[in-house]
């Protein structure tokens, strides 16, 4: 069962720091759906939808026990009138690790809380949480653990590299031809746009090597070049994946617990080389908990191959934290 | 091989450990040489235009302006 996600993989669910992961749970659903509205009009003779363009997002936990822990869900219930406002929400259904895929969501939140019965002092329910607005996905770069000292998740072995993301389509090369530079044609739409950074592995018989890194120069949509002089011979098959992005990314943080520090602040670093790391987003200082934050870049900002995060606390004491990142 | 000199942050640059190399603006002698060409890729750094650079070297050469 290697590579498969069951409930038991269900790792982490917050709303605006708010820890809302049931204490024992049965069963996760999350569902995305994107919302359309009725665009007929009068004189027209079949309904007709148009996508608005914006996300639904649903997540359940159903037939899971809850306490009343401090800042999860029972502190946030207690007041009727947080139920229908915007909130940031993060899920994490693979796992609370580095690299594991996560949700986020931004956007009107509501959820609905049906107590099945009580058993002691935990309550068992269902819970549907709804978000309308924005959906990110992504990979988690910080795990919602504890830390008593600044930290980066680079120098602690955990940096997060996009060629392996699973969630990446690997590109099949159909060949490449004699020349320089040698010019690479695929059988489906690449999606590369001029001076990405791709990874190629697999490629055989060009006189020069062409796997690894290339920065590529789009012809057409199943075309491209790259700087190898391939003059003695072309060569065929391999594939690609993309070393990075050039559209942007969305950066959630979460903080569910601080005591004792009187400033934390995070930041969102990435790095072509593994080498050089340049701040991508950087967090508004956290004084308290719970807290979040989604931070986005301009829109055609380049999101290199490797990410990492970074924790500056001020002062002593203990926080947990919560990132994760999403490439639009 | 690209030279830092001839560059400038266009964000703060910085070591796996994150000690900063560069701030924005400031210029990348302190970048390794292997990482400038694909911070220039991804628009991390840019190019000083030459009148700038042009007129550095002036300075240079004459020694510090408050000599």
């Amino acid at each position: 069962m290697a590579g498969k996600i069951g409930s038991a993989s269900f790792g982490v669910l917050l709303v605006d720091g708010y820890d809302f992961l049931a204490s024992k749970l049965k069963a996760f659903t999350h569902k995305a759906t994107a919302t359309q509205e009725r665009s007929d009009g009068l004189g027209d003779t079949i309904e007709t939808m148009t996508p608005t363009g914006l996300l639904k997002l649903e997540i359940t936990q159903a037939g899971a026990f809850f306490d009343d822990t401090t800042n999860q869900t029972h502190t946030l219930l207690a007041t009727l009138a947080n139920l229908a406002v915007s909130r940031l929400l993060c899920a994490a259904f693979a796992g609370n690790t580095i690299g594991k895929p996560f949700l986020g969501a931004s956007g009107l939140y509501t959820h609905e809380y049906d107590v099945l019965g009580q058993v002691g002092q935990l309550t068992k329910a269902n819970v549907t949480y709804h978000v309308s607005g924005t959906l990110d996905r992504g990979v988690i770069l910080n795990q919602s653990v504890a830390k008593t000292v600044d930290w980066n998740t680079k120098t602690d072995g955990a940096s997060v590299d996009y060629t392996t993301d699973t969630s990446q389509r690997a590109i099949p090369i159909t060949s490449n031809t004699q020349a320089s530079p040698t010019v690479i044609t695929t059988p489906v739409p690449h999606g590369l746009t001029s001076a990405d950074i791709i990874l190629i592995t697999g490629n055989a018989s060009s006189n020069a090597a062409i796997n690894g890194e290339r920065v590529a120069t789009v012809i057409s949509t199943t075309t491209f070049s790259i700087p190898v002089n391939c003059g003695v011979a072309g060569g065929t098959g391999g594939t690609f994946v993309r070393s990075n992005t050039s559209n942007g990314g969305a950066g959630y943080q979460m903080v569910s617990a601080l005591s004792g520090f009187s400033g934390f602040v995070g930041k969102i670093r990435d790095s072509a080389d593994d080498i050089t790391y340049g701040d991508l987003l950087t967090f508004t200082n956290v004084t308290a908990a719970p807290a979040a934050e989604r931070l986005t870049n301009v829109a055609d900002t380049v999101v290199d191959r490797y990410l990492s995060f970074n924790g500056d606390v001020t002062g002593a004491g203990s926080i947990t934290v919560f990132v994760g990142f999403a490439r639009l | 091989m690209l030279t830092g000199s001839d560059y400038r942050a266009r964000v703060r640059l910085s070591t796996k450990d994150n000690v900063t190399l560069a701030l924005p603006g400031e210029t990348c002698e302190r970048v390794p040489a292997a990482s400038l060409p694909l911070l220039l890729v991804s628009r991390k750094i840019e190019g000083i235009p030459i009148a700038e650079l042009a007129t550095e070297a002036t300075w240079a050469d004459l020694g510090r302006r408050d000599d």
